[in-house]
């Protein structure tokens, strides 16, 4: 078919067989990738210069089948009406099973052209693919490519123009023939030989057999841990910090006093205080934290995930904590948005989209809302509660894991419903293409940046304006009875609370300058995770639940953080 | 026998579905269909999940799920 300018086109094919990867190789954008099924839950848009054409690209949610089973099936099928010309891409180490959903595509009367990526693996595995017979076969091209490293991209570019609409063949009218019929082409075109197992594969079984996968789960655990607190200890230590106190600093303040000696914007932009914490200025602070205290973990953070994500273990990890996750009305999955939710919010709320049921979005969503603090938060809260000594800030995460328990079995037992079970295709072992891992790394970087620091700025902008019109005062007031009687904290933690919907890394900075005991420290870092979910991931719960539910969910986040909070203060001893 | 008595590291022919038409098509959509050639991995304690190879690829099955698929040794 003529390749016209304004076309568009549309990435379909399985779950999980790279049509990101192709997407970002068409379109130079970059959009995360994973080696798991459901990273994309939302089409992504983009352009590719074909010629003087333009031509839109759509990235499709994976799906098996154009019978929707879940909602980012539903968002693939929908989109099917509106494409020019699809890309059909296929894993080529599962042909059959991507066949039938190749089958399935062809009888929608669009022009079509067959990708079997992953075309590298199928040849490491023992399986031969004669290309020209299926052409033959289908009708329609097929182009093999290795995505990762772009082979075969050139290619499919090329024959774009030989994309047609696929002859109807006989006897492919009820869904039984379909398979038959997969099967007849299969035996035509594909061969496999034997050959030895190689590390990888070996690997793939010690970690998905529980008797081995569990004690190698708690070792991947701490490892990850371990590695992202080093790397982000280090770079705050020998890079940031230095960077910040000799080279930042004096600058800042001598351009600063230069331009405005002293006076309220000398103030808003420098605070009043020469720490760069409590200073509370929006060159100081609004930058310091996002900077020099949150990046450098959402840098290892992110670095260690890619690697983990790309290699494919988290679909094995979500296996093994299956039976736990029951517990809590949820399957083994749910722990993708948890995992996801680690590094922010907003990507963990939007996670809970591959769940099959409304009421495990709604047990995930709340959940991961509560217990799951954010890299932003993390980040504060080991520097800050972290030079008292790890063990206090392993007391907050035990708190938070014990709730998490608590609030999933509760809800569990009283949302009426039922969780659904797992079932769900696990990816081999990759390893992880280097290029790719460094792209997905700047991509959420860049997003952090991006949308955190504006915010963090707007948040210590309001800061200041709050204290200057006397507002604070009276939110410490007004709240007085439930933070100081209840939860054992100053009036002043008010304020920090009130940040938390913006931004929770300047929320727990902003309790450095109060002077807190170690418990009231670690009531208040507890409480700020628990009470509401900043605005940004409060936005996306909202698209995902509906105003009613997360009026719900909201409900039960207030509630938890004062019983908790008093609790605590109950219960915790002062530590010295 | 079910797929969940199926012992780990042997393998079976999938003879039948106990389940409706929806749970047929969901096993089907992964690949997994009557006649089938599958390969037992792991069973998880505690009705945890099921893990099988099919062709080239790994599934988990949810321990209910996999109660209600009927498999002979070969």
């Amino acid at each position: 078919m003529e390749i016209r300018d304004g076309m568009k086109i549309l990435l379909m094919g399985n779950p999980n067989v790279g049509k990101s990867v192709v997407f970002n190789r068409l379109t130079g954008a970059r959009v995360v990738t994973a080696n798991y099924a459901g990273t994309t839950v939302e089409y992504t848009k983009g352009t590719m210069l074909y010629g003087d054409s333009h031509l839109e690209i759509i990235d499709v949610p994976g799906t098996y089948s154009l019978d929707p089973t879940c909602k980012a099936e539903e968002v693939a099928v929908d989109m099917l009406s509106s494409g020019d010309l699809i890309i059909n891409v296929a894993d080529a180490t599962n042909l059959e099973r991507n066949l039938h959903f190749t089958m399935e595509l062809m009888r929608q009367g669009k022009p079509m052209i067959l990708v079997l990526n992953l075309w590298d693996e199928a040849r490491h595995k023992g399986i031969h693919i004669d290309v020209d017979a299926l052409e033959k076969l289908l009708r329609i091209p097929v182009v093999t490519t290795v995505a990762v490293t772009a082979e075969g991209i050139k290619k499919l570019i090329s024959r774009l123009p030989e994309a047609v609409v696929p002859l109807p063949s006989g006897g492919q009218q009820a869904n039984g023939d379909l398979w038959q019929e997969v099967g007849r082409i299969i035996k035509q075109v594909q061969r496999i030989t034997h050959r030895h197992h190689t590390w990888l594969e070996r690997l793939e079984d010690i970690s998905i057999k529980p008797r081995t996968g569990l004690p190698l789960a708690l070792v991947v655990i701490f490892i990850t841990f371990m590695v992202i607190r080093f790397i982000g200890e280090n770079l705050i230590g020998y890079v940031f910090d230095p960077f910040f106190e000799n080279l930042y600093r004096p600058f800042i303040y001598h351009t600063v006093s230069y331009a405005f000696p002293s006076g309220t914007i000398h103030d808003l932009l420098l605070g009043t205080t020469p720490d760069f914490i409590e200073s509370l200025g929006l060159l100081t602070t609004g930058i310091y934290v996002p900077i020099a205290m949150v990046l450098p973990y959402i840098f290892s953070f992110y670095l260690v995930l890619g690697f983990v994500e790309d290699f494919g273990y988290l679909p094995r990890f979500a296996i093994l904590m299956d039976t736990f996750m029951h517990k809590l009305g949820l399957h083994g999955f749910a722990i993708m948005p948890m995992i996801l939710g680690l590094g922010c919010n907003v990507p963990g709320a939007m996670a809970t989209r591959v769940l099959e049921s409304r009421r495990e979005k709604f047990i995930a969503g709340t959940l991961m809302a509560i217990a799951v603090p954010c890299m932003a938060q993390t980040a504060m809260i080991i520097g800050l509660v972290g030079r008292h000594g790890l063990v206090y800030v392993a007391i907050i995460y035990g708190n938070l894991a014990v709730l998490a328990i608590v609030i999933g079995s509760l809800m569990n037992a009283l949302i009426p419903g039922y969780s659904p079970e797992i079932f769900l295709e696990i990816p081999s072992y990759h390893l992880p293409h280097f290029g790719t891992l460094m792209k997905k790394l700047w991509m959420r970087i860049r997003g952090f940046l991006a949308e955190a620091i504006p915010l963090v700025l707007i948040g210590v902008l309001l800061v200041n304006i709050l204290f200057l019109t006397g507002i604070i005062d009276m939110f410490a007031r007004l709240s007085a009875p439930v933070v100081v009687k209840v939860m054992g904290l100053p009036k002043e933690a008010v304020s920090s609370l009130i940040i938390g919907f913006l931004r929770k890394d300047v929320a727990v900075g902003m309790l450095d300058p109060l002077n807190l005991t170690i418990k009231q420290l670690i009531i208040a870092c507890t409480v700020l995770s628990i009470y509401f979910p900043c605005i940004a991931t409060f936005a996306v719960l909202i698209k995902e639940l509906g105003v009613k539910a997360m009026l719900k969910a909201s409900l039960i986040m207030v509630g938890t953080a004062v019983v908790v909070g008093g609790l605590l203060n109950l219960l915790l001893p002062n530590f010295h | 026998m079910t797929l969940v008595e199926l012992g780990s590291g042997k393998r079976a022919r999938v003879t039948a579905f106990n389940g409706g038409p929806n749970m047929i098509k969901r096993l089907a959509d992964l690949g997994l269909l009557k006649g089938k050639t599958i390969e037992k991995i792991s069973n998880n304690p505690f009705r945890g999940p099921v893990v099988v190879r099919i062709d080239q690829v790994e599934l988990a099955i949810g321990y209910r799920m996999a109660g209600r698929i009927t498999v002979e040794p070969v």
